[in-house]
């Protein structure tokens, strides 16, 4: 035990907290240029992963996969820009992406976001809130058999998805960090969402 | 443009999918009280639908109207994929036009009755229907 404790005291203690460090860069949407980032997101019900990779000029492409319950699953790709970088960071992102909902409220479609990112790097800690809004086609197919064929209707309607989370991460290393929060989504507005609690991961800062 | 519209639509295209099937319900809706004025609410359900705590009998499907009793010749969507069991055509008699039936301060002797459509799943079906149940909901008719 006085091993890990010494362990973890020295990674702590070696460990610069900056603006570059990948839970920085993953929280606040915004990866230093040519730098890749990773972040792995356990919690209930939402799980998910993104990868991101900074360009010059701030532009921070990224992928990402969520899912709620291995029942819901939105894969996208998106890309984040840093609109305030000062001690507080504020980025705004966009996405596309696909949603694929199985089961009794079964539902697919294209799906687009945008989203804002807003985080403060201070000593180790990184407290961070992101809000945002998802929207997605969905088109509902009947298929009518009639005494004359076969007639089908399709009826288009618009999933909205107002995303939300909020948290603490903590730079535990150049390379990696951890954050705990709370996800505040509202999924199928007006339908009632129950809130999210987590655990991330984040590892980067390669090049 | 239109082409990105299309594409879009036809990658989204199944976001769910539902079959149905069409029936034309005509007949006759008698009443036993005489009056052959006042709309005909007229509803078509399953006798029984769902499974378990949900099972549940006359499972509303969809609804209309005709002017007054006497001919029928109504078209109904009924859906087939789930697991509804049978189909009933129930109707009441609207007779002081309050669109209430049986309403506290309304007429108390306004008459419903139903029939199961034995031929179901048919494109077509022809019905006699006796309204002669004073006040009685669609869940009085459970087949």
């Amino acid at each position: 035990m006085l091993s890990l404790l010494a362990l973890a005291g020295v990674a702590l203690a070696s460990a610069p907290a900056t603006s570059a460090s990948p839970t920085t860069a993953v929280l606040t949407g915004a990866s230093a240029p040519g730098q890749w980032d990773a972040g792995v997101t356990l919690g209930y019900p939402w799980t998910r992963v993104r990868v991101q990779r900074g360009l010059t000029g701030g532009w921070t492409p990224f992928v990402e996969a969520d899912t709620a319950l291995f029942t819901r699953w939105r894969p996208a790709v998106g890309v984040s820009l840093p609109w305030i970088d000062r001690r507080w960071r504020l980025s705004g992102e966009a996405t596309l992406g696909w949603l694929e909902q199985t089961g009794t409220l079964a539902e697919r479609g294209p799906s687009g976001s945008l989203a804002i990112r807003l985080g403060r790097t201070r000593g180790r800690v990184v407290p961070y809130l992101h809000a945002g809004t998802e929207h997605t086609l969905l088109v509902d197919r009947v298929r009518v058999d009639t005494a004359d064929g076969v007639v089908v209707e399709d009826t288009a309607r618009h999933g909205w998805t107002l995303t939300g989370a909020m948290g603490v991460g903590v730079a535990l290393g150049g390379s990696w960090g951890l954050d705990a929060g709370l996800a505040l989504p509202w999924v199928d507005v007006p339908k009632p969402s129950i809130p999210g609690v987590h655990l991330a991961l984040q590892l980067g800062g390669g090049r | 443009m239109r082409p990105v519209v299309s594409v879009i639509l036809l990658v989204s295209a199944c976001s769910s999918i539902s079959d149905e099937q069409r029936i034309a319900i005509d007949g006759v809706i008698e009443t036993t009280d005489g009056d052959a004025a006042g709309t005909v609410h007229v509803s078509v359900h399953h006798g029984w639908l769902g499974e378990g705590l949900l099972r549940h009998p006359m499972a509303f499907i969809d609804r209309d109207t005709v002017e007054a009793p006497g001919s029928l010749d109504l078209v109904f969507d009924v859906p087939t994929d789930a697991g509804g069991e049978g189909l009933v055509v129930y109707a009441w008699h609207d007779r002081d036009g309050d669109g209430v039936l049986c309403s506290i301060d309304g007429d108390r002797t306004e008459h419903a009755g139903a029939v199961v459509v034995e031929t179901w799943p048919a494109y077509a079906a022809t019905i006699a229907l006796t309204l002669d149940t004073p006040c009685a909901g669609p869940e009085t008719f459970v087949p």
